[in-house]
């Protein structure tokens, strides 16, 4: 964590648990994390390893089946914990703000752009309707929307992909929150339109000094905008630090796996990322399936498909100690 | 580390490719149909639903041969008695030996039926535990005969909706375009029909014409009768079943299975059709207590069922006009509406049930 | 919007040729007719009320007779042969015709006086149903599986489980025979509407209350209903402006069917409650085989249950702009 940056959010051992049918579920099995003023923190793992979760319960938008501990939930100093529903649910829009990866879903089908957008407002600040109506075109157009006067009478479904998760991060940054959390922002999006939103995603930060925290399953996208990354499996965090490092040298084994599934990857001083000569390229995986999370886990929670596990592994759950970078007891560099 | 990688997924030897066949031949993955199946049998109102329709529906299938008393024998010197608690001084006992042996017109089953019970129970029957009606004939009797023609009737209705409008709907859902368009329209055209006078309309024409259908045809006024309410009924099953096959026609299974060369007949029929199922079963769970609320509706008209032969919506409609400020004969109103509602109640329950459990998204829900 | 009213008057007029034709074709195309009643009329009086009414007529006759818009008697326009005192006639003139069994009456005298009636009673019981329906849907919906809730589901599947003649006739007894508060049958103060019109609401009230509180749990699943939230709309106005709104559009689109379903139901409920209402009139028409008075009860409700779905759709369409009116026509 660099000293100018200013820390906003600071979460210790978040643990978050669903009642089920089939019993309790463990979807988050204690994560940290921290995110300063603009810096962008991306969260990486694959379906099921509990990092949209971790989002929601910091914005308080999970359902009632699920039961939500930390050690702490720190927001610009104050315990999140301690603040009624009603408090937490003003901090959101206001301080905290969210997009979510479906924006013909996520978005009002009935109301129109304009609308959903002065809603934020009516309900954060106390404006006159020409201002709030001057502060939607503004922040339609900052999300880079053409025409905006014209769409505030448009309603989602009109809209392309594209322009529907501009409009969304819009209407989430309409009341200058400061920090943002961003689920898989551009998964529903074609690729040229990803790449658009992702660069609009650093403006923002730079122009607003905006903290955002990025759910992703493509290392594609941690690659092009995060400056920091946590690599999450099965609840807990299992390596982080920047983004470039943990790219570019990988200390866990899960990482280095995932990175040598990318096709075309190529990792300094990893042999198996570079094909044999003669030999036919196959698509690489990582061998067997993630844990199943009603169940306890004992020791390493990757330790069944890696192919360092020890008995150790089976037996004791990794910190991240005495490595910072990476949650294990063999990390890359170590025998 | 050695420079050969270990989770290079190795090439199993011919044990091991032996013993991954047998796994996965043991390893039975849950279709959507096993998973409904056993949530349906979890959920306690839904068992206890579907329960209790196999009994009634067991018990409306051999009338004939329970030991129930008559169900047109007239004691008019009797008259309307209440039903007797066994703990009271006017409990006669369960069982007299007054059976009268009269019955309508039976079909060679049930008078297979009735032949057997007569050998079995001779001249005992069950007392009037229901009480009797006004012209003295057992209320209990009357409701097992009547839980044949009221179920029948929503069976056949059902039935009937099901072959039309699922042939109907998935025709036109299908293939699309033109002939859609014409047979939706035509759909469009009977919806707008005011049903109920039509039925009523056909009901007394029906009645004009009841000779020349039994003798022809073998029929009597009530199965023409909900043959046409099921005629009726198919419409919205033909939209429903129209609206599932659009939305599957453009799933991608659909597009994989015509890649690999299957004909278009075969897809609808083997793919497409049985993918509306969970939507056809709720519809159907819906259609019954329909059918038996209108079935009730028109008996209580006088347009119905007609005597000797009974029905719950007659019993029903006979005990509303038994309501006068001189008699108390609740139990002729109450008995019949009960088991009405009951049916309707456990047809909801099993359709709710069935709707919750065929619904993909509750799969991960609380 | 202009072409959607256009295609739905068609579409009405259409169907209410449909509907004459069918109801035409059904009671005459049978044998026996109006004066197969009861008492055997003399020979000589019966071919003269056949004469006045046309029924020695070729089929073909009378149907053009009953749609009109010309008439086709000795009254009718000079250049068909009449003395041109009434040359038109017919449906599409709105002249239903004379009553077969109220002789002195026409068809729409007998509705003049009936429908009026009805119709306040098919409007009160709608009203209550869904004043009653729709705030104890949304209720339970939010306070799901809780106490209120699970009462909720039993009276609504009672209410709909039973029959309305079983539920008239059970209240008439409670409450006009058993415990002598409110008069047994008629019309005529406001006590004698509280009966009937309970009686007809209930079923409606319960169907309401059940597509309203599923209308609640599904809208409120929904992930734009979680956006409003991260905005940080308080509870009462994500419910209010982000769930009812949708929440009650299947409502709306069961309004059109459930008028239908009140004009049906208010047969019986007349029947019991003796309500000199047009339902009444319609069920003895088709027992008594008055033609003319059966099909212009039918052609009503017709038209009334058309002008209902009519205003549902546009309803419909306002609330929510992803239909479009060219779609639903």
């Amino acid at each position: 964590m660099s000293a100018e940056r200013r820390t906003l959010l600071e979460v210790e051992g978040l643990e978050v648990e669903f009642r089920t049918p089939r019993g309790r579920v463990q979807a988050v099995r204690g994560l940290d994390l921290c995110v300063g003023a603009g810096e962008i923190l991306a969260i990486v793992g694959e379906s099921g390893s509990g990092k949209s979760v971790a989002q929601l319960a910091i914005m308080d938008l999970l359902p009632d089946s699920a039961s939500v501990r930390a050690r702490r939930m720190h927001w610009q100093g104050q315990e999140l914990s301690s603040l009624s529903r009603a408090q937490r649910r003003a901090l959101c829009g206001r301080e905290l703000a969210m997009v979510f990866q479906d924006p013909l879903s996520a978005l009002h089908p009935q109301l129109t752009i304009g609308r959903q957008l002065s809603e934020v407002l009516e309900v954060h600040e106390r404006l006159t309707r020409v201002q709030v109506r001057a502060r939607c075109i503004a922040a339609l157009a900052e999300v880079g929307i053409p025409s905006p006067e014209e769409r505030l009478r448009a309603y989602p479904h009109e809209l392309s992909g594209g322009m529907r998760q501009r409009v969304m991060i819009a209407m989430a940054l309409i009341a200058s929150p400061r920090l943002l959390f961003a689920d898989e922002p551009t998964t529903a999006l074609d690729v040229t339109v990803q790449a658009q939103i992702l660069e609009l995603f650093r403006e923002l930060c730079a122009r607003r000094g905006l903290a955002i925290v990025l759910v992703t399953h493509s290392l594609g996208v941690v690659a092009r905008v995060a400056d920091r990354v946590q690599v999450m499996y099965a609840g807990q965090a299992l390596e982080r630090g920047s983004a470039e490092e943990v790219l570019a040298a990988p200390a866990h084994p899960y990482t280095r796996a995932l990175l040598r599934s990318v096709p075309d990857a190529r990792i300094e001083g990893d042999a198996h990322s570079e094909p044999a000569a003669g030999a036919p390229a196959r698509l690489a995986t990582i061998p067997g399936q993630p844990p199943d999370l009603a169940q306890p886990i004992r020791g390493c929670a990757f330790a069944p498909r890696c192919e360092r596990a020890s008995e150790l592994c089976r037996r004791e759950a990794p910190r991240f100690a005495p490595n910072p970078r990476a949650a294990c007891h063999h990390p890359e560099g170590s025998a | 580390m050695s420079t050969r990688s270990l989770w290079r997924w190795p090439r199993p030897s011919q044990t091991d490719e032996a013993e991954l066949l047998a796994r996965a031949a043991r390893a039975q993955g849950t279709s959507l149909f096993a998973m409904a199946r056993r949530r349906i049998w979890r959920d306690i109102p839904a068992r206890i639903a579907l329960l209790g329709l196999s009994v009634l529906a067991l018990l409306a299938l051999l009338a004939p041969l329970l030991p129930l008393a008559s169900p047109i024998s007239l004691d008019l010197a009797r008259g309307a008695s209440a039903p007797v608690a066994p703990w009271s001084a006017d409990w006669r006992g369960l069982w007299n030996e007054q059976y009268t042996g009269e019955h309508w017109q039976y079909g060679r089953v049930d008078q297979a039926l009735h032949e057997l019970r007569i050998e079995l129970f001779g001249k005992r029957q069950l007392a009037p535990l229901l009480g009797t009606d006004s012209k003295g004939r057992d209320l209990l009797a009357r409701t097992v005969f009547g839980s044949r023609t009221s179920l029948s009737a929503a069976l056949l209705a059902a039935l009937t909706s099901l072959l039309i409008g699922v042939g109907w709907g998935a025709v036109a859902g299908f293939v699309g375009g033109r002939l859609d368009n014409l047979m939706m329209r035509f759909v469009d055209l009977l919806y707008s029909l005011p049903f109920v006078f039509l039925v009523i309309f056909l009901v007394t024409i029906v009645a004009e014409y009841r000779s020349e259908l039994e003798a022809g045809l073998g029929l009597d006024r009530e199965s023409v009768f909900f043959i046409v309410l099921g005629c009726f009924y198919w419409l919205t099953m033909a939209r429903i079943v129209r609206a599932q096959v659009l939305s599957l026609r453009t799933r991608e299974f659909v597009t994989a299975a015509r890649s690999l060369g299957a004909s278009d007949t075969r897809i609808l029929l083997t793919h497409i059709v049985p993918n509306t199922l969970p939507v056809v079963l709720v519809y159907l769970c819906l259609t019954v207590p329909s059918v038996m609320l209108f079935e009730a509706f028109l008996s209580f008209l006088g347009l119905g069922v007609e005597p000797p032969r009974v029905s719950w919506g007659l019993l029903a409609a006979e005990g509303a006009e038994a309501l006068t400020p001189l008699s108390l004969d609740v139990w002729l109103i109450l008995v019949p509406s009960l088991c009405i509602a009951l049916t309707l109640l456990a047809m909801n329950v099993i359709g709710d049930s069935i709707r919750d459990a065929l619904d993909p998204r509750m799969v991960n829900k609380e | 919007m202009k072409r959607f009213l256009l295609r739905r008057l068609l579409w009405f007029f259409l169907t209410l040729l449909a509907v004459i034709t069918v109801a035409f074709a059904l009671m005459r195309g049978v044998r026996g007719g109006p004066f197969d009643g009861e008492r055997p009329l003399p020979p000589a009086i019966e071919k003269n009320l056949r004469a006045r009414y046309h029924l020695d007529w070729p089929l073909w006759k009378q149907y053009l007779q009953y749609t009109g818009p010309l008439n086709l008697d000795e009254h009718g326009p000079q250049w068909l042969g009449g003395d041109g005192t009434r040359p038109l006639g017919g449906v599409l003139t709105g002249d239903l015709g004379p009553s077969f069994r109220y002789r002195d009456f026409s068809v729409n005298d007998i509705l003049a006086q009936s429908l009026p009636i009805s119709m306040q009673l098919g409007a009160l019981a709608l009203c209550l149903a869904l004043l009653i329906g729709v705030p104890a849907g949304i209720a339970s919906a939010l306070a799901r599986g809780g106490g209120f809730d699970a009462l909720l589901r039993v009276s609504t599947s009672l209410g709909i489980a039973v029959p309305g003649f079983v539920l008239g006739s059970v209240l008439l007894y409670l409450f006009s025979l058993r415990h002598p508060l409110l008069p047994v049958a008629g019309y005529g103060t406001w006590r004698h509407w509280v009966l009937p019109t309970l009686a007809l609401a209930a079923p409606f009230a319960a169907y309401a209350a059940r597509l309203t509180r599923a209308g609640v749990l599904e809208t409120i699943a929904l992930d734009h209903v979680r956006t409003a939230r991260a905005k940080g709309l308080p509870e009462s106005l994500v419910i209010r402006r982000h769930v009812l709104r949708g929440a009650l559009l299947p409502l709306l689109a069961w309004l059109g069917p459930a008028a239908a379903g009140i004009l049906t139901g208010s047969l019986v409920i007349e029947r019991i409650f003796a309500i000199p209402g047009t339902g009444t009139h319609f069920v003895n028409s088709a027992l008594n085989r008055d033609y003319t008075l059966a099909m212009g009860v039918t052609i009503v409700y017709t038209t009334l249950v058309y002008a209902f779905n009519l205003l549902v759709d546009l309803a419909s369409a306002a609330i929510d702009p992803r239909i479009r009116l060219e779609e639903s026509a």
